[in-house]
């Protein structure tokens, strides 16, 4: 499903090279976590797998379903079936959430060639997700994240994945800021969403997220590269060891 | 002499002045006197600085008297009413009211409303205090040429205890007719203890012409009004406008300033919270787009305790568009506790657009809470990395928001059916189709996405 090979990246403005050489292969079905230190590039990847311009690729490819991601812009790698969820969802004034959701799922269905939902249609579906996640349906009224606590905001995130339904999905410190009893309802979501269809990359700095998403492979991002993959094992020794460990290590 | 002094001179000698009032006379004598001594405002004032009318003073506006006009329909009009339910609607065209195109029925006992030049016939001893006491032509030139020309307008009264129900529509229309023409609309509005009122001003037009509006508003004790000001002049035109307001304790005075068309428009709004508790909201939307010039002015004047003040301005602005902000803020020594805050955003969606944003805050008591902010920037990136992310387009997530950008403002109006209009108006602007109604299918917020999906 994803293939990338050999990526360089650095920010556009200042020309820092963030990712020195990134290797991955991501087959549907597979849930993968991608650990490591602040700094680590493991958002800039996240980042432009969505299709962030801030970045820019300086060398490798990245293919995914066999066609190569870097061409697509980011709304045409959302209709293909990539969905990122972000570590800072943004606020927008404004905009009511149930505007900028029935406006996405229907680009969406536009691009794979299926009739757009009406306002009825819509308002059922979102209600069962929403009821799925645990949120309550006047959130549909707000205006998209603003005033949200950051609990509400990832899981309006996981909202939009459910609506959505990507099928590459990535969660970008999904677990940051969130208290137990708000993971756990991330988590569930999350696991109910588990496809043998769909991939989910998990980028997260802790452990404790993958007690409750249980990942197929783990690897550790340090320094712009992939120092070391394993299975869920990995996670643990991390947990015990420390990033430290796996730097001693390259 | 500038050619707009020699036509203003002129057709004030020429004004015939044998109708009115003694009292009238000396006004508009003294006022034209001011402006005379006074002159043109130059860069050179802090008010002035951003906004240059040596261009304006170029051309010799008109000022035409009589009010027989063809060529103005009650279809014409409709376009520019926005559709409220029950509200009265009075239409000017050239400055002068037009009693076969407006609707008037069902006003509640004692309220008077009347043409200005009906007004001062019939009810100058009303008129007569509050007319020129809260808009001061000393201080403002264009408030003074007003003065000189008082002709016409709205007065209305409304006594204690009335609440009018219906809100009050004035559209002004401008037909400048192949000649270059100013108006000089001007409107009072008096609304006594406890009464309540709702106010539309609606200006618009076809050619080159200036409308140069004054209007007063006086709030009694725990008296409300809200007054909506849109702003549709034909993009040739000049756009003067001012509004005055004076308010008694506990009051209520909310006003709503939305600026779309025009090629120079100044929007000054004066407040004097002139009595304790009183509260004040100053709601305003600009966009300017092509060589638009849109200057706003705003004055808050807290000048008793305990008052409180809320002002929230927003500006888009494209092309070569040019916008102006000043916005000031007086704490007088004794409005202790006052409660004030102002800000200002603008929105730039091209290289070449500018803004000049100035809060102005002078503070004279010690107890006081005012806050203030300016930002002036472009589409947020995240924003629109976050919209495309999620399958839109760029071009939509872009307009999607510069809607929402806007729409924070048009969804503090309170008159059911204004909200609507505005957005068809802004959609209207954004895309450059000023002539025609907007299909509602077209709008992207036209089945309401606050109230239902």
């Amino acid at each position: 499903m994803l293939n990338i090979n050999n990526l360089h990246v650095r920010i556009k403005d200042n020309g820092i090279e963030i990712l020195k050489g990134i290797d991955l292969r991501v087959n549907p079905g597979e849930v993968h976590a991608i650990m490591g230190p602040n700094g680590s590039g493991k958002s800039t990847l996240a980042q432009v797998l969505a299709g962030r311009e801030t970045y820019e690729v300086t060398q490798g490819e990245i293919l995914y379903e066999g066609k190569n991601l870097l061409e697509l812009s980011p709304e045409n790698r959302a209709r293909e079936g990539i969905f990122l969820a972000l570590q800072y969802p943004v606020e927008i004034p404004g905009i009511a959430n149930s505007y900028f959701l029935k406006a996405s799922l229907n680009a969406i269905r536009r691009h794979r060639g299926q009739e757009e939902l009406d306002a009825m249609d819509f308002l059922s579906l979102a209600r069962e997700k929403m009821k799925f996640i645990k949120m309550d349906e006047s959130f549909l009224n707000r205006p998209v994240n603003e005033g949200f606590s950051g609990g509400e905001k990832k899981r309006n995130e996981i909202l939009q994945m459910a609506i959505l339904d990507p099928k590459l999905a990535i969660l970008d410190e999904t677990d940051s800021g969130l208290d137990i009893d708000a993971l756990k309802i991330v988590a569930e979501g999350v696991n109910a969403l588990r496809r043998p269809d769909r991939a989910m990359i998990l980028v997260t700095h802790y452990q404790r997220l993958l007690n409750y998403i249980v990942p197929d492979y783990v690897h550790v991002l340090s320094g712009g590269r992939i120092v070391k993959s394993g299975d869920k094992g990995l996670a643990l020794q991390l947990e015990e060891q420390g990033y430290a460990w796996t730097e001693g290590g390259v | 002499m500038e050619p707009l002094t020699l036509q203003l001179e002129q057709d004030f000698s020429s004004s015939g002045f044998s109708r009115h009032p003694t009292w009238l006379t000396e006004l508009m004598k003294s006022a034209f006197v001011s402006f005379e001594d006074k002159g043109y405002p130059s860069p050179r004032e802090e008010a002035w600085r951003y906004t240059n009318v040596v261009p304006m003073t170029e051309t010799p506006f008109r000022f035409v008297k009589d009010s027989k006009f063809s060529g103005v329909s009650k279809d014409k009009i409709k376009h520019f009413v926005a559709d409220i339910e029950g509200a009265l609607c009075l239409v000017f065209v050239n400055g002068f009211f037009q009693p076969q195109l407006s609707t008037l029925q069902g006003l509640p006992q004692g309220m008077i409303l009347q043409s200005m030049a009906e007004a001062l016939k019939t009810h100058s001893h009303l008129v007569r205090p509050y007319l020129a006491r809260f808009a001061d032509y000393r201080e403002h030139p264009f408030v003074a040429v007003n003065t000189a020309f008082i002709h016409d307008g709205l007065f209305i009264f409304v006594p204690k205890k009335t609440v009018v129900k219906f809100p009050v529509h004035l559209v002004y229309f401008s037909a400048s007719e192949g000649q270059e023409t100013v108006t000089h609309p001007r409107n009072l509005f008096v609304v006594e203890e406890q009464g309540q009122l709702q106010l539309i001003e609606s200006y618009a037009g076809e050619g080159t012409y200036w409308t140069n509006t004054v209007t007063e508003i006086v709030a009694g004790s725990r008296a409300t009004v809200d007054h909506v000001r849109v702003q549709k002049e034909d993009l040739k035109a000049t756009h003067f406008s001012s509004v005055f307001s004076h308010q008694a304790a506990d009051s209520h005075f909310h006003s709503h300033l939305f600026s779309f068309g025009g090629h120079l428009v100044r929007n000054n709004t004066h407040v004097i919270l002139g009595g304790e508790k009183s509260d004040c909201l100053l709601n305003g939307f600009f966009m300017g787009q092509g060589q638009q010039h849109v200057d706003n002015q705003t004055t808050m004047d807290h000048a008793s305790p305990y008052a409180s003040s809320d002002e929230f301005y927003k500006g888009i602005l494209k092309d070569q568009a040019q916008g102006v902000f000043n916005g000031r803020i007086i704490v007088r020594p004794q409005a202790q506790k006052t409660n004030a805050r102002q800000s200002n955003r603008n929105l730039l969606l091209s290289e070449e657009a500018r803004m000049n944003t100035k809060p102005n805050l002078e503070i004279y008591a010690n107890d006081v809470r005012c806050s203030h902010g300016a930002t002036v920037g472009h589409i947020d990136e995240e924003q629109l990395f976050y919209l495309r992310s999620r399958g839109l387009d760029r071009h939509i997530s872009y307009d999607l928001l510069t809607y929402a950008f806007a729409r924070e403002i048009i969804q503090k109006v309170p008159l059911e059916g204004m909200g609507r209009s505005l957005e068809c108006d802004l959609f209207q602007y954004l895309h450059g189709e000023t002539s025609q109604k907007v299909p509602s299918a077209a709008l992207p917020f036209s089945r309401g996405p606050q109230r239902t999906v």
